[in-house]
């Protein structure tokens, strides 16, 4: 008869046996293989719409007829994409902005389904130049207007820091902030990092499950933060949430990083250049019910434009280009129509 | 017998038949056929308590025996059973001199999460070393432990596939990562009460600091 350790090393042993077999059954999904667990991004999808420029591949999608006046988007995040803006596009009250306008939507270098990059190649200086090319690419010789949503207000505005010239009029939908200064100035309620939420917790908790050691586990893991991390922007993330196609995890992480000095302190500055000689009005949204970068800091933000005005849309959080796209439109068409 | 059966076999045998280890203990203090029962509260992969059973089985030298343990760790932001951990583990001490000592121990774990992204089962694999010094009555060493995903089996959330991505795949996976633990502890024992600390880092197996990487546990076990 076995005695107790006997007994007890041949269960360990047993069940490691069985665990390893397991684990080398070739029947099994690869969570690092993309269309398992996130979808394919351009590199892996011939099907899906790309332009390649400035050394990487851009999932992109147009709107409208070539020639007419470009407005490209800009998602947020960073490392969101474009899918949560594409109502900006539908039709309201029989119009489209794509009767009047060249429209160009695309995921950012490492976001959506645009090509992954290690840490050496996303920056904001490679941002601004992927911008910069992607104007050139539709709009050669004439500026362009930029709508940007969150983090997309952020690009849009370093941009025209950089390139004013290249910029007809901006509509900043709930940017975020415009500075390192105001950034510190709301950095604890960006997030909620409460030690005992529940969403702070499942995240933790997952790293035993998935180690974000390649792209597709790192994006997938980082939507865990999506659905509870930001309470005071008030959006609705139950019924008809803002969608995604897939977070770009590495590039949300490399660009907050840029921005950085090495204390961790946010340092960039998107108004230090020639944003103060951008004397073209540029019109600020935010929504009714954001209690961190809504109404109140938009109105001060919006002053480091030389021109700008501000529009609230009542009864929505910082999704609004989702939940209220019309009355989006609606502001947007007002100030297109304002632009010389 | 299909593959999927294994799985809720293995938790079964591990949960039924076996014994771990996993809260630091002054190994000096421990002599054959000695059980302890102990409990563990802080950041363990969230904020996590946890409860064991240990038991000192004698194998070869009666003064260094095998010491196994098993346990149950629960997430406690928001109780919630579709979380959890278990494991079983033994642990031998390889080398000793005077008060210093080398343990190596390994294990087999199993767990379970559930959140608004994905549902997920999973076995996993444990290998520990651990080099301290043991006293009488305290002692303070340092650990790396080694967590190998074996296997998985995922559902994505209903939430996930209508509003994001309809054709995420459910099913089992292979090796869905696994991650380097470096710790350092340290305790104390009156009578047959010992409390322990222990705290630390995480990387992944590939050397990339996760976005939680810290841990800080504070244990008691009482000897029986």
């Amino acid at each position: 008869m076995a005695t107790l350790s006997q007994r007890v090393l041949m269960y360990l042993f047993f069940a490691a046996t069985l665990a390893s077999l397991a684990s080398c059954n070739s029947n099994a999904l690869d969570v690092g293989e993309p269309g398992n667990l996130v979808p394919h991004t351009v590199d892996e999808n011939p099907d899906l719409p790309t332009l390649s420029l400035n050394g990487s591949q851009f999932h992109i999608e147009t709107f409208g007829t070539p020639g007419k006046p470009v407005i490209v988007f800009l998602h947020g995040g960073p490392g969101g994409d474009y899918r949560s803006l594409l109502r900006l596009q539908d039709m309201y009250n029989g119009h489209s902005l794509a009767d009047n306008y060249f429209l160009v939507f695309w995921d950012q270098r490492g976001a959506g389904l645009s090509r992954r990059h290690a840490k050496s190649d996303v920056s904001i200086d490679i941002y601004k130049e992927d911008l910069r090319q992607i104007v050139e690419h539709f709009s050669p010789s004439a500026p362009v207007v930029l709508i940007g949503h969150s983090w997309g207000g952020m690009y849009a505005t370093a941009f025209i820091n950089e390139y004013p010239a290249m910029v007809r009029g901006a509509v900043l939908l709930e940017s975020g902030p415009l500075t390192g200064a105001l950034y510190e100035e709301i950095k604890t309620r960006l997030i909620s990092l409460d030690f005992f939420s529940e969403w702070l917790n499942d995240f933790a908790w997952s790293q035993q499950f998935i180690s974000a050691d390649d792209h597709a586990r790192w994006d997938f893991q980082r939507l865990l933060g999506m659905k509870q991390s930001q309470p005071e922007y008030y959006q609705d993330m139950n019924t008809d949430p803002a969608p995604f196609w897939r977070l770009g995890a590495a590039a949300n992480q490399y660009i907050l990083e840029d921005g950085m000095d090495d204390k961790s302190l946010m340092t960039y500055n998107f108004a230090d250049k020639h944003l103060p000689d951008f004397t073209t009005e540029v019109l600020f949204v935010a929504s009714g019910n954001n209690t961190v970068i809504g109404r109140e800091f938009q109105e001060r933000q919006r002053h480091l434009y030389p021109q700008s005005r501000l529009e609230v849309i009542p009864g929505c959080g910082h999704d609004l280009q989702w939940k209220k796209p019309a009355e989006c439109v609606v502001a947007i068409r007002t100030y297109l129509n304002t632009l010389p | 017998m299909h593959i999927y059966r294994l799985f809720i076999l293995v938790p079964a045998l591990i949960l039924a038949f076996s014994e771990l280890f996993a809260q630091p203990i002054n190994i000096s203090s421990v002599t054959a056929h000695e059980q302890r029962i102990y409990a563990q509260f802080g950041l363990d992969d969230a904020f996590t308590a946890t409860l064991g059973y240990l038991y000192a089985l004698p194998i070869g030298s009666q003064e260094q025996p095998l010491i196994l343990s098993t346990e149950l760790a629960l997430p406690v932001a928001e109780f919630d059973l579709r979380d959890y951990r278990t494991a079983i583990s033994a642990r031998y001490t390889a080398l000793r001199h005077d008060n210093i000592a080398a343990t190596a121990g390994v294990g087999i774990v199993a767990r379970g999460t559930d959140n608004d992204i994905f549902s997920a089962f999973n076995i996993g694999a444990r290998a520990e070393m651990e080099l301290g010094y043991y006293a009488d009555g305290w002692f303070a060493g340092t650990s790396v432990q080694y967590d190998k995903t074996l296997a998985s089996h995922i559902t994505n959330s209903d939430w996930y596939r209508t509003y994001f991505f309809q054709e995420a795949k459910d099913g089992w996976y292979g090796s869905t990562g696994g991650n380097f633990t470096y710790s350092l502890l340290g305790g104390f024992a009156v009578d047959r009460s010992e409390l322990t600390l222990q705290a630390g880092f995480s990387t992944t197996e590939h050397f990339h600091l996760p976005l939680l990487s810290w841990h800080g546990t504070l244990g008691y076990s009482y000897r029986i």
